[in-house]
């Protein structure tokens, strides 16, 4: 028995070390040996949990080796980064919670996700849908060419078909694709189209206007008109690298950005909320509030307090207007 | 779209990856849940140039996995503390003070320590290459004259002598095989 155990370790050793740079083919016999025996699992659980332990303690490990060897301490800390291929990363996209509501009869289901949190939803091979924060938008089983954003904003990575053009249902407004990556926000101000790839219809059967890459369109509540105006075609979407480029945007519409990615409610002083931002944001993974705070009162040139319900944006202390 | 193939590569071996997290301890639909994140990582495109998306998918899916277990582990205590503080079982603390925190990483490194010394010194240099300097097999192996399966030995029996050495300092907290624990009561 104690020598089965001991077999069984130095199996899971083999595979840890083998596994560090293994390939698809290594990890599928893997799975296969793990699915052999729960002790298999077990025993793996314990080598790969040693190794992690000793991962904060290996920098201060001192390595007596001949003093011939060439090549110590080379790109050591460069190096070990790979070990955690993605970690950090990884670790910014964990908080998502996704609730997903089996609300309607049959086909159509609706997938929801609160403020500061994303969400994928796959329709086929080549068609996604990348929910920001604090959205809701409804599907349908049955029709994989057919979306609505009933509130919030939407990345849509859509496959072009001529005979099933992919549509997407915005409030009372349809818009078309024609072979595409675009973005889509609707908030009770009104709705933004933009595109970074291809082109989309907007309306179709109504005033139909035809949006290229690098064009978006307006839609606000308060106008009859749309309007059509440039955006930088990589800027579409960057929400989903916490990144926002803004050409001439009110204040009010940066702050709703925000709040969608960052997860906070953030008020605008109506003294400000019309003033127009140039530029670009970059959150980083840090989510210490005090140093977001600190890095957008210098981007945006405003004062943010940090309340009990949220943030709230004023006209900087010391400004001239 | 800027994944690579990153992305196809994914919905192909969805099935498998699912199969893997479960044999590695995840429910269904804690497995469910770290494929969607996966997911969001691929699509964000933050990944860089990858050689080989396969191994490198099942590298993301178990960092994932990782992540979510210790998530569990910390809830479960939080739980224990809670449970403790109201029944008189003395409670389970995760975060000790920092001073204490600090005596034992240095005793944990000083005991760490003496394992590396007591390795031989090839050993200790073909470990140090594979887990410092991030060096695969395959370039230690040339680099040094020697076959694949003779660096394999040298790196088993580094990791059999920290494994041995990490099962005696962690024989009160045995890790759970569940992402999810602390339901089933709290054996005396």
């Amino acid at each position: 028995m104690g020598h089965d155990v001991e077999q069984v370790r130095a199996r899971a050793i083999e595979w840890h070390v083998r596994l560090r740079d293994g390939e698809a083919g290594d990890w599928e016999e893997f799975s296969a040996w793990l699915a052999e025996d729960p002790r298999h699992g077990e025993a793996y659980d314990l080598v790969e949990a040693a190794d992690l332990a000793i991962e904060p303690l290996l920098p201060h490990v001192v390595f007596r080796e001949a003093a011939n060897d060439d090549d110590i301490r080379r790109g050591g800390a460069s190096a070990r980064r790979r070990w955690v291929v993605g970690g950090s990363l990884l670790m910014a996209s964990l908080a998502a919670v996704m609730i997903l509501l089996p609300r309607f009869a049959a086909d159509g289901y609706e997938v929801r996700t609160i403020a500061g949190q994303q969400r994928v939803v796959t329709l086929d091979a080549q068609t996604r849908v990348v929910l920001n924060g604090a959205t809701t938008m409804r599907f349908d089983r049955n029709d994989p060419r057919f979306a609505s954003l009933v509130e919030g904003e939407a990345l849509f990575h859509v496959r072009h078909d001529e005979a099933h053009p992919f549509t997407l249902q915005v409030g009372g407004n349809r818009v078309q694709d024609v072979g595409t990556v675009f973005n889509v926000v609707k908030t009770r101000d009104g709705i933004r189209v933009a595109v970074s790839e291809g082109k989309v219809l907007y309306n179709p059967d109504a005033e139909s206007v035809a949006l290229g890459a690098g064009q978006a369109l307006v839609d606000a509540a308060a106008d009859s008109e749309v309007r059509v105006e440039p955006v930088p075609a990589d800027a579409v979407g960057a929400w989903q690298q916490g990144r926002f480029v803004y050409t001439g945007q009110p204040l009010s519409q940066v702050a709703a950005d925000l709040e969608r990615s960052l997860g906070i409610r953030i008020a605008v002083d109506h003294a400000i909320a019309g003033r127009a931002v140039s530029g670009s944001i970059a959150l980083d993974g840090d989510g210490r509030e005090a140093m977001q705070i600190e890095r957008l009162e210098h981007a945006l040139d405003v004062a943010i307090t940090a309340g009990t319900d949220g943030w709230i944006m004023k006209p900087a202390a010391g400004a001239q207007r | 779209m800027t994944d690579g193939g990153l992305y196809e590569a994914f919905l192909g071996m969805r099935p498998a990856l699912h199969r893997y997290l479960q044999r590695r301890g995840a429910r269904d639909d804690e497995a469910e849940d770290i494929l969607q994140e996966v997911l969001l990582t691929l699509s964000s495109g933050k990944t860089g140039p990858v050689s080989e998306p396969g191994g490198y998918l099942y590298r993301m899916a178990t960092n994932h996995f990782l992540i979510h277990r210790r998530g569990a582990v910390r809830r479960a205590r939080r739980e224990e503390d809670w449970v403790g503080a109201h029944t008189g079982d003395p409670p389970d603390l995760d975060e000790a003070p920092s001073a204490e925190t600090s005596l034992i990483a240095r005793q944990q490194l000083a005991i760490l320590q003496s394992v590396i010394d007591r390795l031989p010194e090839r050993t200790r240099t073909i470990f140090r290459r594979f887990r410092i300097e991030g060096e695969t097999r395959p370039s230690i192996a040339s680099d040094l004259e020697i076959s694949i399966s003779a660096v394999e030995k040298h790196l088993a029996r580094a990791y059999e002598a920290i494994t041995a050495v990490r099962l005696r300092l962690d024989e009160d907290k045995p890790l759970p095989r569940h992402l999810t624990i602390g339901k089933d009561g709290h054996g005396a």
